[in-house]
């Protein structure tokens, strides 16, 4: 269908330009295609929501997670079910389960978000330096990864938490220490591929230097990648953070938590199930969503089509 | 051939701008001694149009690449460029960015990948303003909606603001030229400017490319495999054969008068513009070595018609000719005893 009798070759690959982060229509390209993607946009509004949960919490939450309510035992000491003062119940020393889970989402959202953060940070920093240097330099930053990579991602975070001691902070920076190495190899051989692109040799032959070539040619290819990969990351972190938790290593009593809520709710399963099933819920419905956004960015940005277009 | 008040053919006046001394390009091979550029020496003067012609593989893009330093690893190079008598890549000119963009430009075949996706004309064209000429931001746009208007672009500052997608393959490359051209460079390499452009588009590019250089007086490398396009534009031309220099001299004289057969036999392969077309345009036959393989003797003796024993035993030194500033390599140039061949087509087969 072209109007044009002489289309050449070149406008029509014209048409065909990815869409990346950069594309100022971005916003309009997702939403449209959110539109279409009922699941996407669910897990995204699950997001979206819990946010503003977890940025709220102090406001929406109706009592102190901390707080042992002497009227939230029963008269055999045993917790209270869901209803009247107490919207999803109490647990074993009396705190409101609601309360908690909500502190709980500000715990998850926190770790998750911060330590895929530096994760990403680390691993875009070695592998972009990796990919862009070569080399000895190269060959040194990705026998570290290896390294890296090699523990099992749990065991390695156990191991550094008996090390450092359970806090929140440590959860965090162990959890991004051990996650760096998944986008440093991703990002390396993303970066592998644009460096022998046209654009920037073209940008070599006009003198631009390196960095500015990094940060103006490379790195806006690289964020289709960066964007998926730390969505899928917050979701593992938060899964990491809430194993640390529930095995008691992760973020410490009496800080709310929903892997640590989890694991103090396990002996009451009978008798008090609600305890292990609102924090598992919400886990679920979290790790979920972030997985179920990230395929859907990975689907928007096509980071791989992107990158072997030509 | 239009006179341009800034020409200067032959023996170049005030020195060179580039002077290329016995520039090699090795690659590790398993068979053969690798070196796919040999020996090229070459200078260009001041405002001086020169054309580089060859076949794929022949080491022409390559000896730009060499000149710029921009052999991929593990290429390895030997010569010496001097830009202005001064050794680049030594002492003063380690660092790339102090002369490349500056004093010496590039712009390359496709002008749909030379300029970045993702970023706007503006910034594309401005990075280097800033970074080589310190300028601001605001000196940096007006000068590149200045530059964007000396390439014939209607709406520079709208252009600005655009991806080079929005553009088509002339604008592009019309962009490309501007940025190349941006810091007055001394000298301009472009690599098959015009090869991924129609043919009216390529003529306006080409007439561009000519106006903005003579303006400043700059040199210009064109490297093309199309000798009609290089005679058109270029003062000297120089053909390139399995990485070595062949025959250089000024355009006419290399044109009417080619000394080596590949020449020749590249001349007569052109389609004559008028008269009847031959039924089978005349082709070379054979094909030439892959890159680095070692050949005693003359590159071309296997598909040369004229060859003797000679020409497969000794390589032949590139010899002055008797006209001034023409060079070949070839055992046959300027022998008489050597029959040549009367070849149909060669001088009015060009514009």
């Amino acid at each position: 269908m072209s109007t044009a009798p002489m289309s050449s070759p070149l406008l029509e690959t014209a048409a065909a330009e990815p869409t990346a982060v950069t594309d100022p229509h971005f916003v309009r390209v997702a939403l449209r295609s959110l539109r279409r993607n009922k699941v996407a946009a669910l897990s995204v509004f699950v997001i979206l929501v819990l946010a503003i949960v977890a940025i709220f919490a102090p406001l929406l939450a109706p009592h102190d997670p901390l707080h042992t309510f002497p009227s939230g035992l029963s008269n055999q000491g045993a917790p209270m079910p869901p209803g009247g003062k107490f919207l999803l119940g109490t647990d074993e020393s009396g705190r409101d389960v609601l309360s908690r889970l909500i502190f709980g989402a500000r715990v998850s959202l926190l770790v998750g978000v911060i330590a895929t953060g530096l994760a990403s940070l680390i691993g875009v920093l070695v592998g972009t330096i990796a990919g862009y240097a070569g080399g000895i330099i190269e060959s040194i930053l990705m026998r570290i990864t290896d390294v890296v990579m090699s523990f099992p991602l749990l065991l390695f975070c156990i191991a550094l938490i008996a090390v450092t001691g359970p806090s929140t902070r440590n959860v965090v920076m162990v959890i991004a220490f051990g996650y760096w190495t998944y986008l440093a190899r991703i990002v390396r051989s993303l970066v592998l591929s644009l460096k022998e692109r046209e654009f920037v040799t073209a940008a070599k032959t006009l003198g631009v230097p390196d960095l500015t070539i990094l940060r103006r040619h490379i790195l806006p290819h690289l964020a289709p990648a960066i964007v998926v990969y730390t969505t899928l990351g917050i979701a593992s972190s938060i899964m990491i953070e809430a194993s640390l938790s529930y095995l008691g290593i992760g973020v410490p009593l009496p800080q709310a938590s929903w892997g640590q809520m989890i694991n103090s709710g396990q002996q009451y399963y009978q008798t008090a199930p609600w305890l292990l099933i609102a924090p598992g819920i919400c886990l679920i419905l979290t790790v979920l969503s972030f997985n179920l956004a990230g395929d859907w960015l990975t689907d928007l940005l096509d980071p791989s089509d992107e990158v072997t277009r030509r | 051939m239009p006179d341009a008040p800034l020409q200067s053919t032959g023996p170049l006046e005030g020195g060179p701008v580039i002077a290329v001394d016995r520039l090699s390009v090795t690659f590790p091979t398993t068979g053969g001694d690798g070196r796919v550029v040999r020996d090229v020496s070459l200078a260009i003067g001041r405002g001086e149009r020169v054309g580089l012609v060859g076949e794929s593989g022949s080491g022409k893009s390559l000896t730009a690449r060499a000149i710029m330093r921009l052999v991929p690893r593990p290429g390895e190079v030997s010569g010496r460029v001097l830009l202005d008598g001064v050794e680049l890549g030594v002492g003063a000119t380690r660092d790339p960015t102090k002369w490349r963009g500056r004093s010496v430009a590039m712009i390359t075949q496709d002008p749909l990948s030379s300029l970045n996706p993702l970023v706007r004309i503006g910034p594309q064209m401005t990075e280097m303003l800033r970074f080589h000429r310190g300028a601001g931001r605001a000196a940096a746009r007006a000068r590149a909606t200045e530059l964007l208007t000396a390439v014939g672009i209607p709406d520079p500052a709208r252009t600005l603001n655009q991806f080079p997608a929005v553009l088509s393959g002339g604008m592009r490359q019309r962009v490309a030229l501007a940025i190349a051209i941006s810091c007055d460079p001394r000298l301009l390499i472009a690599d098959e400017p015009t090869t991924a452009l129609d043919v009216t588009i390529q003529a306006q590019v080409l007439s561009l490319l000519e106006r903005t250089t003579a303006e400043h007086g700059t040199a210009v490398l064109l490297i093309s495999h199309d000798l009609g396009v290089v005679s058109g534009f270029c003062e000297r031309v120089i053909v390139m054969y399995a990485g070595r220099i062949v025959e250089a001299g000024p355009t006419e004289q290399l044109v009417s008068a080619p000394a080596h057969p590949y020449t020749r036999a590249l001349l007569a392969s052109v389609p004559p513009i008028q008269g009847e077309l031959p039924e089978r345009l005349p082709s070379i036959p054979g094909s030439p070595p892959l890159g680095g393989a070692r050949i005693p003797g003359c590159a071309f003796a296997p598909r040369c018609p004229i060859a003797r024993d000679v020409c497969r035993e000794v390589e032949p030194e590139l010899r002055a000719q008797a006209r001034d500033g023409h060079e070949a390599a070839c055992h046959a140039a300027g022998d008489p005893t050597w029959e040549i061949p009367e070849l149909a087509s060669t001088a009015e087969a060009l514009p």
